[in-house]
């Protein structure tokens, strides 16, 4: 009821009387002309017809007040849509073909579209999430050679001060925790945030809080959403419970939404601590973060970076002469996807509009074809006075009649076809980003339609209102196609033609950089090589020596190598923070078969 | 005497004049038109509701039921005060017009 009140009023702004209203008042005017009629001795049938041939009918007074408050348009535009919904009806394997391609094209584009928009435009959930900054040196000479650094809590304070910076957040590269609650241990990543974090990234908590500054030294700790799911199962009550790591208990005061996956320079973390938790862990020099730097509004990376590069040095002490050779880069957090999916998603984009623009070809080819037996109609029409413009309004609006029920599917099917690049490759995406389809990619796909309609229905509508009645009217049996029809329809054909295989090559190159990839050298034959991730908490050098000399005797391994970090592809992390590690044992088994590994992976622990 | 052509528009001028005398519905309007020319204008047409539509659209008049002389239902439609100020100035408006029209017209060849 109240939310149909604004669109009843808006409806009553439009066309404040009814139906009934209207054509009542004229009745009354009608019947009163008469009975004037029959005073002034006119017979009573001769009266009525008097009546209404000086008045008009009763039946077709709507229309006249419609036209009258300038509705006429909507009501012929409606009446349109109704005959090209009845025509999509009466053809339905017409309907089925044309709808359907469309329905490919524009559910492949809106797929591709809200994918841009999760990955490339939107992906992130943090607060200002443009103005936020990696920080790295980088080879003045070889640019693609780059450097993390990492701050002490004294030097992110000294940081915080710089003028063109608005706050700045230190968090470590995720560390591995073990859960020594009951039951299994299970390993977990744990990131340690500054006492800032609340309001450096701005994600409210689905539960509970984030981490505030009074936690300091007080040992709380933060779900991930996705570890929440795994551990808690979705318990709503998991705050205020203890979870015990590394011997050590820790009290739950929130959990983070879906959307918040911080951070992905290391691997999403499972939990978030309170940095100030540190010095209790690192028993070693003063804990050091990773900077993530918030410049102030309309400052621009160019000017930040000149400005900090010196600030920095003076931070850190670093002006030595081997330094010099490097100088300091931010960069938008959003850049290292862009750089890796942007080609990938320019060329499936690519893909996808020439398979709406091949899908738009189909259905004008359609039109025609089917313009042909729609020719005496149409002659009928314009026999009885509809202008050429009146007939070509009425067959765009059957285009789009077509291109908005395909618009309808595309867009349904989309909302699956978006996730499909996530799920296959999900390491690709900014862990963040969350497909949905919400208002921008809807507002995109209606556009799509509308163009779309008009694209493949004003060269058919255009053709097809061309039309002599003269010519066409006595002869329906007329089964020629007039040779200028046939010239469009060979150019319609040709185009398709070619466009299918430009998607072809399209689709070509990009599996054959897909496939490049996956045959990409990685220095050394990943055949019976397996791996084995082990939590050593404690970083106890008897317990590592010990695990060493045990796996040495253990059989059926031909050889072995130990390190003490897992393998992180992306970033080499030569300064990162010095964390417990959880070491991994690379060993390639005597035999190829994976139950033999499994079998020695068994006993060595 | 041969009945009056309307000229285009003057349509609505007259039906805000009619009802500005007091409220009446669309056939008491037709009659009263007819009754102030002298029975010299033919505005039985077709034209004549979407000309009082069209007025109630723009404000200029207001409808409401109410019962008519020999008790039938019937709208009557009475002047707004935008009607009013409208009616002021097409009046002004076609006084002036007539008035030079009429003097052109009036001129003979020794006076211009």
């Amino acid at each position: 009821m109240s939310l149909l009140a604004p669109i009843r009023k808006l409806w009553h702004s439009i066309a404040p009387r009814t139906h009934s209203d209207v054509e009542e008042e004229f009745r009354s005017t009608l019947d009163a002309y008469q009975e004037d009629l029959i005073r002034q001795g006119l017979p009573e049938e001769e009266a009525r017809r008097k009546a209404r041939i000086d008045l008009g009918q009763p039946a077709t007074q709507n229309e006249t007040y419609r036209d009258a408050i300038g509705l006429r348009v909507f009501d012929e535009l409606g009446g349109d849509i109704r005959s090209g919904l009845r025509a999509l009806r009466r053809n339905p394997g017409f309907a089925a073909v044309a709808v359907l391609s469309l329905a490919v094209g524009i559910g492949a584009t809106t797929a591709m579209f809200s994918l841009i928009y999760a990955v490339l435009l939107h992906p992130f959930p943090y607060a200002d999430a443009d103005r936020i900054m990696n920080a790295h040196f980088v080879k003045t000479q070889q640019p693609d050679v780059f450097q993390w650094f990492t701050l002490s809590e004294a030097q992110l304070d000294d940081l915080r001060l710089a003028a063109p910076v608005d706050s700045v957040l230190g968090f470590t590269t995720n560390g591995h925790l073990e859960i020594t609650n009951d039951g299994l241990p299970d390993d977990i990543s744990g990131v340690y945030l500054t006492k800032n974090a609340e309001t450096f990234l701005g994600v409210r908590p689905l539960f509970g809080r984030m981490i505030e500054p009074f936690d300091a030294g007080h040992p709380v700790v933060v779900l991930n959403y996705r570890f929440w799911q795994r551990y808690f199962g979705g318990d709503p009550h998991a705050i205020g419970r203890t979870l015990e790591m590394d011997h050590a208990p820790y009290t739950i005061v929130g959990v983070m939404p879906r959307s918040f996956a911080f951070n992905d320079v290391d691997g999403v973390g499972d939990v978030y601590l309170p940095a100030s938790l540190m010095d209790a862990v690192a028993n070693g020099p003063a804990p050091t973060y990773l900077p993530w730097i918030k410049l102030r509004p309309h400052v621009t990376v160019a000017t930040a970076n000149a400005a900090l590069d010196p600030i920095l040095r003076d931070i850190m002490k670093i002006h030595t002469e081997a330094s010099l050779a490097w100088h300091l880069r931010l960069q938008p957090i959003i850049v290292p996807y862009q750089q890796d999916l942007g080609r990938t998603l320019a060329l499936l984009l690519a893909g996808v509009v020439l398979l709406l623009i091949i899908g738009c070809a189909n259905c004008s080819i359609l039109l025609l074809a089917r313009g042909r037996t729609r020719r005496h109609e149409l002659a009928i029409r314009t026999a009885i006075g509809a202008s050429r413009w009146r007939i070509v309004r009425q067959l765009l609006v059957e285009a789009l009649v077509i291109s908005c029920t395909g618009a309808v599917l595309g867009v349904a099917a989309s909302y699956w076809l978006a996730r499909l690049p996530l799920v296959l490759s999900r390491d690709s995406f900014p862990a963040e980003s969350v497909i949905r389809i919400n208002a921008p990619i809807l507002a995109f796909s209606v556009a799509l339609a509308l163009l779309c309609g008009i694209l493949f229905g004003l060269a058919p509508a255009l053709r097809l209102s061309r039309n002599d009645p003269a010519r066409s009217l006595p002869g329906r049996q007329a089964g020629v196609v007039a040779a200028p029809a046939r010239r469009r329809w060979s150019v319609l054909i040709a185009a398709q033609v070619a466009l299918t295989l430009l998607l072809m090559a399209t689709a070509g190159t990009a599996i054959r950089g897909f496939l490049r990839l996956t045959q990409m050298p990685l220095g050394y034959d990943p055949a019976n090589v397996m791996q084995l991730g082990i939590s050593l908490h404690v970083n106890n050098p008897a317990e590592w020596s010990s695990l060493q000399s045990r796996e040495a005797r253990a059989p059926r391994i031909s050889s072995r190598s130990g390190r003490r970090s897992h393998p992180s592809p992306v970033f080499p992390q030569s300064l990162s923070a010095p964390m417990p590690r959880r070491p991994v044992l690379m060993f390639r088994p005597r035999s190829s078969s994976t139950e033999v590994a499994m079998a020695s992976s068994r006993r060595l622990v | 005497m041969k009945p009056v052509e309307l000229p285009q528009g003057t349509l609505e001028m007259l039906i805000l004049k009619a009802v500005s005398l007091g409220p009446l519905h669309g056939y008491g309007i037709l009659l009263r038109i007819q009754q102030i020319s002298g029975e010299r204008l033919e505005i039985l047409q077709g034209s004549f509701y979407t000309a009082i539509y069209r007025l109630e659209r723009r404000g200029w008049i207001r409808g409401e039921w109410g019962e008519s002389e020999n008790n039938r239902r019937a709208r009557f439609y009475s002047l707004t005060a935008a009607g009013t100020r409208q009616l002021k100035t097409e009046t002004a408006k076609w006084t002036d017009m007539a008035a030079v029209v009429a003097g052109i017209l009036r001129k003979k060849a020794g006076e211009i």
